[in-house]
């Protein structure tokens, strides 16, 4: 089996980045492509993409975080300020901590049926990436900061410590920077 | 000479582990023991730097100053006739401050020589005495004394009993006991001035057991029931007096006020000798002496004082006069400290400490949170600031909230990784056995984030 056929460009927030940045989707809706159904794990919880950099294979979620937010916060209207605060953050941790593992997961039960992809992830170390839709104002970078320490604290719960190197909340405009200044694969 | 302090029993801490570095960070909420503890190791730490033996010699003869002042009072006439007890005095003070604070084999040979002035002492009394006698009793009164003074009388019996005392304190010295006996002193000193309290067990944590600090290269200090007990070895005294100067820089404020400040002081010791609690810490008074001082040399870091005092940041810079006054000078214009902002007060006394030479390549820096009053663009100066004397041979403590300070420190250490390892970074609340084994990134992270919850809750309530 090829890794080839998980090759997508990837999207945010419903928008291709550009045809050139592409990444191995994880989580299609496309049942060809769907890496979750390829190794038998097609309820699984995991992220959109990976891919392999330097030292690193790199999770990537993409995810509307702030409207996400007011979702949850609209959910527990009732509640003191405190409490929503709470509940948001027990909220992304929980689900931001299920997809971790889960791309964990799928990406080594791929890595026994496809040589390709064990030699690709062998050694490496992982980092988190969440690419959040974003106007990028100085709010958003305080409180995209705020949630970068906190997963890299809820993650390294679930992963450890030597397996997760890091975590990253970061804007579209930042991952295609990085992308365009980085090698890649694919 | 990254080094680690096992803390037990004092203030908030009940046992903890602390690191320290060139560029140490204590960080964590209110109320949790990080200024106590900075507090507590600059008390340590300036006592070992400190000239023990002096400070030794100069306890065993106040006595002595104390009831010359007594019968002085401010009568000329009585100076002048006591003046060459008050050179003997000194002479004494000079023979041990000439000999380096850390040669014990220097000091063992000076010994005898003081014990030999000491009676000299006696000698040159003796002869003054004959001339006391002649001094009647109202003179004071005559002359107008402002202070109250002692009758000659009483002088002699003060004087001969306290020099009685010198010369059995003198007996069996060496110099071990006698620079013990300096620090044991200093660090009593230091302690209760600095935290401004009556008594050593007013620093003890919650346990009815000794208050201790241990760290390999400091020693072991335990204070219990009013005692302090130490061990330490020569060669960590040694470690500790290679730094220039220890010093703890505090809020700002106390520099708009440093006038007062000082009256306060002048005041009380005027009246009340050795006036220990007049409110104000002693680190300010020991900063402020510092100052006082032209240190010789070439200023170590020319290129930050240069960025501090140039147009991107203070656009002046802090004067100080020779009579101490302190002012802020901007386009050939000088403003007194007091009307000046007082977020410049704080990065302007940072660049007047590397003027006048106190901050150099060997220097020993405690800041209570150094981004008190900055805007958040300086306290992001103040960080690099820091870390660049950090980075010249400096050793800075800080004690911080800032996710300002904390931030430029993870995208510094991000883009210049082999800066890491000058980095202790401490959370608080430390007790119990918290030296966990996070690497920096995770640590940082875990600080920071605490930091800016409040942020990034409002910011998310605010959607």
């Amino acid at each position: 089996m090829s890794l080839d056929r998980f090759i997508v460009p990837i999207q945010v927030a419903e928008q291709p980045l550009g045809k050139q940045y592409t990444a191995y989707v994880m989580d299609s809706s496309d049942t060809e492509k769907d890496m979750r159904k390829t190794v038998d794990l097609g309820t699984c919880h995991c992220c959109d993409y990976f891919v392999a950099s330097g030292q690193f294979i790199i999770f990537i979620e993409e995810t509307q975080l702030l409207r996400t937010v007011k979702r949850i916060r609209g959910e527990y209207g009732d509640l003191t300020e405190e409490k929503k605060d709470a509940m948001v953050n027990k909220r992304i941790r929980d689900e931001m901590q299920l997809k971790a593992y889960g791309a964990m997961l799928v990406l080594c039960r791929l890595s026994a049926k496809c040589t390709s992809v064990k030699t690709l992830i062998q050694g490496k170390k992982y980092q988190f990436w969440l690419v959040a839709s974003s106007i990028d104002t100085a709010d958003e970078k305080i409180s995209f900061d705020y949630q970068e320490d906190s997963l890299r604290r809820d993650l390294k719960g679930v992963l450890g410590g030597e397996l997760l190197d890091g975590v990253r909340v970061l804007t579209a405009s930042t991952l295609k920077e990085w992308l365009s200044d980085n090698a890649t694969t694919p | 000479m990254p080094f680690e302090l096992n803390i037990k029993n004092i203030g908030k801490l009940t046992d903890a582990k602390i690191r320290i570095g060139q560029f140490t960070v204590l960080a964590g909420p209110n109320n949790t023991g990080k200024s106590f503890v900075s507090k507590v190791l600059y008390s340590l730490f300036n006592a070992m730097n400190a000239h023990p033996a002096a400070v030794h010699i100069y306890n065993l003869t106040y006595p002595l100053f104390e009831s010359l002042e007594n019968f002085e009072g401010n009568s000329k006439k009585r100076r002048e006739l006591l003046s060459p007890l008050h050179d003997e005095i000194e002479m004494l003070h000079s023979l041990v401050m000439e000999c380096p604070a850390d040669d014990f084999e220097k000091l063992d040979e000076i010994i005898p020589d003081i014990v030999v002035r000491v009676e000299h002492l006696k000698e040159v009394f003796e002869e003054v005495y004959h001339y006391l006698q002649y001094l009647a009793d109202d003179e004071a009164e005559e002359e107008g004394m402002l202070f109250p003074s002692s009758s000659p009388k009483d002088f002699m019996h003060d004087f001969k009993k306290s020099l009685n005392k010198l010369k059995d304190a003198l007996f069996d010295r060496d110099a071990d006991k006698f620079i013990a006996s300096g620090i044991e002193y200093k660090i009593r000193e230091n302690l209760i001035e600095n935290f401004q309290v009556a008594k050593l067990s007013d620093l003890r944590g919650k346990e009815e057991t000794p208050s201790e600090v241990e760290s390999k290269s400091l020693g072991k200090f335990e204070f219990w029931n009013g005692e302090i007990e130490f061990n330490i070895h020569r060669a960590w005294f040694s470690e500790w007096q290679r730094f220039s100067n220890v010093i703890y820089l505090e809020s700002p404020v106390y520099w708009k006020l440093k006038n007062a400040l000082e009256n306060v002081r002048f005041h009380s010791r005027h009246w009340r000798r050795r006036e220990r609690l007049s409110g104000v810490p002693r680190y300010f008074y020991d900063l402020t002496s510092f100052l006082r001082y032209e240190y010789k040399g070439d200023v170590a870091f020319p290129n930050i004082y240069e960025r501090l005092t140039g147009k991107n940041v203070l656009g002046g810079k802090i004067a100080i006069s020779k009579n101490g006054d302190l002012s802020f000078r901007e386009n050939d214009r000088n403003f007194p400290l007091p009307v000046t902002a007082i977020g410049v007060a704080n990065l302007g006394i940072l660049a007047l400490l590397i003027e006048r030479k106190v901050l150099d390549e060997n220097s020993f820096i405690f800041i209570d949170e150094p981004e008190a009053h900055l805007h958040p663009a300086w306290q992001v100066v103040m960080a690099e600031t820091l870390f660049e004397l950090a980075k010249g041979g400096v050793h800075v403590v800080i004690a911080t909230h800032s996710a300002d300070i904390l931030k430029w420190l993870e995208v510094h250490v991000k883009k210049n990784p082999d800066d890491e390892k000058l980095i202790a970074l401490n959370k608080f609340p430390v007790n119990g056995d918290a030296t966990d084994e996070q690497n920096f990134n995770d640590k940082i992270s875990d600080i920071k984030q605490e930091l800016t919850k409040p942020f990034a809750d409002l910011y998310t309530a605010g959607l």
